[in-house]
C-alpha cells in the first residue's frame, strides 16, 4: 500500500491547469489527485450531505466518489471542468444510494424521502434549530432532482450554467425547477411553522 | 440571485449540519492513502501511417483535382476544333419539291384542275 506522507504536497497552492496536466502523467498522477481530493472534498461533501443528511452516509459516498474518479482518471481529458466531472460522479453516487434506500423501503421515486429525517434526528452532527430542522423537512418533501437543484442554488449559490453542465438539464428548466421548489418549501413552512 | 420567500429569508442559508473536528484535513490524507495502486497507460505513440496519413490524403486530393482538370481540358480542346468535325450535310429542299409534295398530298383533282385553269396561260 502506498502511503502518502507528504502533507506539504497536498497543501501546495492549487492550480487547476497544472493539476489537470499532471493527472495525465503517470509519474505525477497520484500527487495531482491528492491535490484534487484536498480541493474538492469539502464542496462535494456538503453537496452529498445535504442530500442524504447523515454524516456517515455522506462520508461513505464521498469516498466512493473519489474512488470512482481515481478508477477512471485516464478518461478525464480536460474537456469538461474537473469540478463538473467530480460533481457528476458525486451526484450519480448520491442518487444511486437514495434509489437503493427507497427500494429497500418499497418507496416510489417521487415519494418524499421522509426516512432521511430519521438521519437528522439521530445524527450527532446536526445541531440546527427548529426552523432549520423544519426547512430540511420541507426540502425532503421535494422530488430528489428538485431537491438537488434547490440545494445547489439556495445553499451553495451555484450558477445555473454550472448546474446545467453537471445535471445535463437546460438552464431554463433549472430556473423553473428552483422556482417551483422554493414555492413548495414556502407553502410547507407556512403550514407547519 | 432570486428573491427569497419571506420564511426562507427568515431561516437563512445555514443548514445546521456540521462535521467532526478536522474532518476534511483527515479525510484527504486517509483518502489518498487508501487509493489503490493502478497503472496509468501511457498515451499511445502514433504509428508512421497515422503520422503521414493526412499528407497522403492531401496528395491524393490534389492528384484527383489534377486528373479532373486534365480530363475537362481535353474535352474543351476537342470542342474548340482540334479534332475533325463531322461534316453536317443538311440541305434545304428546293421550293418546287415542297410545292409538289404539298400538291400531291393536299390538293385534290378538282382543285388541281381549277388551279390549272385559273393560274395557267391556257
Amino acid at each position: 500500500m502506498y502511503l502518502y506522507t507528504h502533507k506539504a504536497e497536498i497543501m501546495q497552492e492549487y492550480n487547476e491547469d497544472i493539476v489537470v496536466e499532471q493527472l495525465q502523467n503517470p509519474a505525477t498522477v497520484r500527487q495531482a489527485f491528492a491535490q484534487v481530493v484536498a480541493q474538492y472534498s469539502k464542496p462535494l461533501y456538503w453537496q452529498i450531505r445535504k442530500m442524504v443528511l447523515s454524516h456517515d452516509d455522506a462520508n461513505d459516498l464521498l469516498q466512493n466518489t473519489f474512488l470512482k474518479a481515481w478508477g477512471s482518471i485516464e478518461y478525464f481529458r480536460g474537456d469538461a471542468k474537473l469540478s463538473t466531472w467530480l460533481y457528476r460522479i458525486a451526484v450519480n453516487e448520491t442518487l444511486t444510494f437514495l434509489a437503493k434506500e427507497r427500494e429497500q423501503r418499497n418507496l416510489k421515486a417521487d415519494d418524499a424521502d421522509n426516512f432521511l429525517l430519521l438521519n437528522i434526528e439521530s445524527d450527532e452532527f446536526f445541531d440546527g434549530d427548529r426552523a432549520q430542522r423544519l426547512l430540511q423537512e420541507a426540502i425532503v418533501q421535494l422530488p430528489e432532482k428538485q431537491r438537488l437543484v434547490f440545494n445547489m442554488r439556495y445553499f451553495d449559490e451555484m450558477k445555473y450554467e454550472e448546474m446545467s453542465e453537471i445535471m445535463g438539464t437546460s438552464v431554463g428548466a433549472l430556473k423553473a425547477s428552483y422556482h417551483h421548489a422554493a414555492k413548495k418549501i414556502e407553502e410547507y413552512l407556512q403550514a407547519h411553522i | 440571485m432570486e428573491k427569497k420567500t419571506p420564511l426562507l429569508d427568515e431561516i437563512g442559508r445555514k443548514h445546521g449540519m456540521k462535521v467532526p473536528e478536522d474532518y476534511f484535513a483527515d479525510f484527504t490524507e486517509k483518502m489518498v492513502d487508501s487509493l489503490p495502486e493502478r497503472e496509468i497507460p501511457l498515451p499511445e505513440q502514433p504509428t508512421l501511417w497515422l503520422r503521414v496519413r493526412p499528407w497522403v490524403y492531401m496528395a491524393a486530393m490534389f492528384a484527383g483535382v489534377w486528373l479532373m482538370m486534365k480530363m475537362f481540358t481535353g474535352i474543351f480542346s476537342v470542342e474548340k476544333g482540334e479534332t475533325p468535325q463531322v461534316e453536317m450535310t443538311a440541305s434545304a429542299p428546293e421550293e418546287s419539291t415542297v410545292e409538289d409534295e404539298w400538291i400531291a398530298h393536299y390538293v385534290d383533282d378538282y382543285t388541281a384542275y381549277e388551279m390549272l385553269y385559273t393560274e395557267g396561260d391556257y
